[in-house]
């Protein structure tokens, strides 16, 4: 029985040694996922995008903002002058972390006993992350300026300095709203993806591609042909998907349904081709679905589904940039979430257009070498 | 009925030989075979020192055919000779790595796209949708191939019957037999009526009632005027083809019709049966009359120069050596003796280069 066993099993490893593929993917994927994870959140929240409105002008708050800013986790990109341009930045996403520092802050700040100094934070609460760690770092920047003026020792309680934070977008915190949706635009993109990996290679391996390929049908005609059915089952599954988000956990829709279709099927589009290119180059079905499920590991990283795109390292942030389910999730929940409008997410928009075309030129290239 | 076409099939190939062959031609151009024909100048299919290389090894070298409309021929020759290849570039979905092909003189390198509407080809493993059903199949490569709406039912009708799967059009295709299958092949090979067939061992693995009924449609499709090209492993088959090529290590060494192949076996066939045949061949070793041997199962096939003075001697020299045998004559080689030999010379041939 053992030796029998033992039997298969010897086979078995004699045909692994002989898929080189497999061994790649074998030594590649647990490592990059292991490697990629860990890196990137154990970085932390960085380089939040903060706006201040300073309403005081006093030497004080400009210090707090300093200090803010040389803060790993925040970088203050904007000074609004006025409430309203403070909303916009927030409601079109250009910061995570709206802070308005009101009149007479410094001067209550000093004297505490009159009345405390508050600060007022507005947070963009579609990202947990963010939601939960901004106040945090507020707190300890507000602790190192009363200890520096105040000569309290550390670790006593900021005297009279309070801080208000609101989430925005998404009130109670919730972190369902945070996870829903990014999870739906990650299942979206897998399923787009795998659908149309698994097309063309199925078509070689069970040796109908080359009865194809002598037929009147032109390549083009061919490859869209294919692409095709996946875009339409990709995209139910996706309407499918909305549905049961706003149908069973309630989440609403606050930008336009038209808006969000159009993304979807845009980005759609952009994953089909992905897949495409995936399915001409691969040799069987398996190595598609290997090449999937590397693919996944690296967008899941790079996507902002565990931290925000911001707080990336360099070469991430650049790699965020071709990832269509990075525009596809940031886009979404925008829409989402914060009602975000077609100018709002046009960076986005564009990007998985460029990306649905590029892709779709390098499966034709591909086309043509792997396979005719 | 069958058999009345299958001798009509038979005149007809007779009277294409004669026209258009001279024994052992050994791949005359075309002009030079055809002196009388109108169609001198539109051979079916032509090839002009077409190349094929996979990374180091060569499939297919220097190849110059030459097919003329209308007829049936086989290509014929050891695994790995390059038949496939050959037939994957005249279909235009290989690339030649150099030299020309021409089919329906139209250059399959250049514009593989124009001859398409005119061509069908079954590959080696042919494979249909097997989830979809027979009836599927046929009715997608007819809307691919652009048949026209009106004509495509009664198109399929006629091939289903052709092809004797009316009685199965809605089984999946993965659920017949082996030969059902070929036909399922063959039948969407031909929905666009093509002008040419390139066939890839269509009959491979098949049992020999599913051959013949095969080979019954392809008699009627040669009534019809397709040019099929066919690559066989069986020499049955080869035989009944107009014309043969003997395809070896990339290239033709020999081509012809069938009976003037067969005569290219080293002279006069002598069959013996024994008991102990290893021990004979052993003996023969020392028998000076042989030419060539080839052992077939039970027996063995002799080659002398004459058959008829080798025969008392060869009786002869048995009986003295003690060694039984029960039955020795002469008898007409086959073509498979003959490709044996031919294929044994250009090895012997190459081992001494």
């Amino acid at each position: 029985m053992l030796r029998q066993i033992l039997n298969i099993a010897w086979k078995e490893f004699l045909q692994i040694r002989r898929d080189r593929f497999l061994i790649l993917f074998l030594i590649l994927a647990p490592t990059m996922q292991l490697v990629l994870i860990s890196r990137n959140t154990a970085r932390g929240l960085r380089d939040v995008s903060v706006a201040v409105l300073d309403l005081d002008q006093s030497t004080l708050s400009r210090e707090f903002i300093q200090e803010l800013d040389v803060t790993q986790e925040m970088v203050v990109r904007y000074y609004p002058r006025t409430h309203q341009t403070l909303h916009r930045l927030l409601d079109d996403g250009q910061v995570q972390v709206g802070i308005v520092v009101p009149q007479g802050f410094q001067r209550r700040f000093r004297s505490p006993t009159e009345a405390p100094a508050q600060l007022q934070a507005l947070v963009d609460g579609t990202n947990i992350l963010i939601g939960a760690n901004a106040e945090p770092v507020i707190n300890g920047v507000l602790g190192r300026l009363v200890q520096r003026h105040l000569q309290l020792p550390p670790g006593v309680d900021l005297g009279g300095v309070q801080v208000h934070s609101s989430a925005l977008f998404n009130p109670t915190f919730d972190i369902q709203w945070f996870i829903i949706p990014s999870t739906l635009a990650f299942i979206t993109y897998q399923v787009a993806l795998v659908l149309a990996a698994t097309g063309f290679v199925r078509e070689k391996e069970i040796g109908t591609l080359e009865q194809l390929l002598i037929t009147p049908i032109r390549r083009l005609e061919l490859i869209l042909g294919k692409a095709a059915p996946s875009v339409i089952l990709g995209f139910l599954n996706f309407l499918l998907l909305t549905g049961v988000q706003t149908g069973g956990y309630h989440i609403p829709i606050r930008g336009s349904f038209a808006l969000l279709m159009a993304l979807g099927l845009t980005a759609i589009v952009a994953v089909v081709g992905v897949g495409t290119v995936i399915s001409i180059v691969s040799q069987s079905q398996q190595q598609a679905v290997l090449l999937v499920f590397l693919l996944a590991i690296l967008e899941v990283t790079i996507s902002g589904y565990l931290l925000p795109v911001e707080s990336m390292p360099l070469v991430m942030r650049g790699l965020a940039q071709i990832s269509p389910l990075q525009h596809f999730m940031t886009a979404y929940r925008a829409v989402i979430l914060q009602g975000s409008t077609l100018s709002m997410i046009l960076p986005h928009f564009l990007a998985l257009l460029g990306l649905a075309a590029g892709t779709g030129a390098v499966a034709w290239r591909a086309f043509s070498r792997h396979v005719a | 009925m069958k058999h009345v076409v299958k001798n009509v099939v038979k005149n007809v190939v007779k009277n294409v030989e004669k026209q258009s062959m001279s024994a052992r031609s050994q791949l005359p151009n075309a002009e030079s075979r055809f002196p009388n024909s109108v169609h001198h100048s539109m051979n079916a299919i032509e090839t002009h020192q077409l190349h094929r290389r996979f990374r180091r090894t060569v499939a297919v070298k220097a190849l110059d055919l030459a097919i003329p409309q209308g007829i049936i021929y086989g290509l014929i020759g050891p695994d790995g000779a390059g038949k496939t290849t050959t037939l994957r570039m005249l279909a235009g979905v290989l690339k030649p790595s150099s030299g020309q092909a021409r089919v329906l003189g139209q250059d399959v390198v250049r514009d593989p796209e124009a001859l398409r509407p005119h061509l069908g080809y079954m590959p080696q493993h042919f494979s249909l949708y097997g989830d979809l059903s027979v009836l599927e199949n046929l009715r997608f490569f007819a809307e691919i191939y652009g048949v026209p709406r009106k004509e495509r039912a009664a198109r399929i009708q006629r091939l289903l019957r052709f092809a004797q799967l009316e009685a199965f059009a809605q089984r999946p295709a993965a659920k017949l037999s082996g030969g059902m299958k070929k036909k399922l092949g063959l039948a969407c090979a031909l929905v666009h009526s093509p002008r040419i067939l390139l066939l890839d061992e269509p009959t491979n693995g098949v049992d020999p009632v599913s051959r013949r009924e095969f080979w019954d449609i392809l008699g009627e499709l040669y009534l019809q005027g397709v040019t099929i090209l066919i690559t066989t492993p069986y020499m049955d088959e080869a035989e009944r083809c107009n014309l043969v090529g003997l395809m070896f290590q990339g290239t033709i060494i020999q081509q012809g019709e069938p009976e003037a192949l067969r005569r290219l076996a080293p002279g006069e066939l002598l069959v013996l049966y024994a008991p102990d045949l290893l021990r004979v061949e052993q003996l023969l070793a020392r028998f000076p009359d042989i030419l060539s041997l080839q052992v077939y199962g039970d027996r063995l096939h002799l080659f002398v120069a004459d058959a008829q003075a080798s025969r008392p001697r060869l009786e002869a020299f048995l009986r003295e050596r003690g060694v039984a045998f029960t039955a020795l004559y002469q008898d007409e080689p086959r073509l498979e003796e003959a490709f044996v030999h031919l294929i044994r010379q250009a090895q012997a041939r190459q081992a001494a280069a």
